[in-house]
């Protein structure tokens, strides 16, 4: 998979994750594990460039939050992020129904 | 962390987003240490997974500067973070000062003496006088030097603003007039230049007086974080 794809896919898997809730890097990188049932690790270094990115780009907002003695930095979607990941998740169907399609004609 | 953290600010990324990420780093890796711990695998094997799965720190490091959309404003756009952009807040704050200044003596004339014989009124008079001439300039100049030295940034545009500020300074004319017996005072300000070589020898060598502290602060500064950086 080429490495444009896999950066449009982890923001992907980071907005819709964060969407759902907040969480803190090291959660995120365990859910993402959990929800692909392992079949897309995001490179856990790889997680904070790409958190920071999607941040100064308005999509995310972070605040910092003492848990259990720890500050934790959490993650959430904006409202900005929110009208991204539809614009995405309807990009996303687009290209995995193009793909079904022309798999499904190559084996039938 | 301190080297890794002069690398990322060197390379454009603001202080604290530096620091952020480098924490994040760190948590995160304590925070695989203790899940493999808690499974059951010695210190040395939960060491080595935390190494295996987040990477060296210096390659975090390449992987955030590799991100242009990281860098700070000021590293992607340093003559308008060390010299517009400055020059324009110090002139905002000069006319935001000056408005100050005159509800303030409004106010004090009603609770004290207010006139040309009084000595405490001199004394207000001077301190409002110096602050706008002399030290809203300094402090103004001086911020950009420590927001500049802070940030790592080459000196060229830090010295543009600074010069800059001074320059301007130097053009301002204001003054408190006491009230004398019944001739009520006032309080004047405006900005000009002149065309008369004297006048502007004496507006240049004001500039000079202004921005020579405030460049010798700069360059303290800039020598004492190459030290520190050195060390």
């Amino acid at each position: 998979m080429t490495s444009a794809l896999m950066s449009g896919v982890s923001e992907l898997l980071l907005l819709n994750l964060l969407a759902e809730r907040e969480m803190y890097g090291y959660e995120l990188a365990r859910a993402i594990r959990t929800t692909t049932r392992e079949a897309i690790a995001v490179g856990e270094s790889v997680l904070y460039p790409t958190l920071h990115t999607l941040e100064q780009r308005g999509w995310l907002r972070a605040k910092r939050r003492v848990v259990a003695g720890r500050t934790r930095v959490y993650y959430s979607v904006t409202s900005a992020g929110k009208r991204r990941l539809a614009l995405m998740n309807r990009e996303w169907r687009r290209i995995a129904d193009g793909v079904h399609a022309a798999l499904g004609a190559s084996h039938g | 962390m301190d080297e890794y953290y002069e690398q990322l600010v060197r390379g454009g990324i603001a202080p604290r987003r530096a620091r952020r990420l480098l924490t994040e780093f760190d948590d995160h890796r304590a925070d695989i240490v203790r899940e493999r711990l808690e499974l059951g695998e010695s210190e040395r094997d939960a060491q080595a997974a935390a190494d295996e799965r987040l990477g060296r720190v210096q390659d975090f490091v390449i992987r955030n500067l590799a991100r242009p959309e990281l860098k700070s404003f000021s590293a992607r756009r340093p003559w308008a973070a060390f010299a517009v952009a400055p020059l324009l807040a110090f002139a905002a704050s000069l006319l935001a000062a000056g408005a100050a200044i005159y509800f303030l003596l409004g106010f004090y004339s009603h609770v004290a003496p207010w006139n040309a014989a009084s000595r405490s009124s001199q004394t207000v008079a001077a301190a409002a006088t110096l602050f706008i001439l002399w030290i809203a300039p300094f402090v103004a100049a001086a911020s950009v030097a420590i927001m500049a030295v802070g940030r790592r940034r080459t000196l060229i545009w830090p010295i543009i603003g600074i010069a800059l500020i001074s320059f301007l300074a130097s053009l301002i004319n204001f003054q408190i007039t006491l009230p004398v017996g019944y001739v009520q005072g006032s309080i004047g300000g405006g900005i000009g230049i002149s065309s008369d070589p004297a006048k502007l020898a004496s507006i240049l060598a004001f500039t000079a007086a202004r921005a020579a502290p405030v460049l010798a602060l700069l360059m303290w500064l800039h020598s004492r974080r190459a030290q520190t950086a050195v060390e």
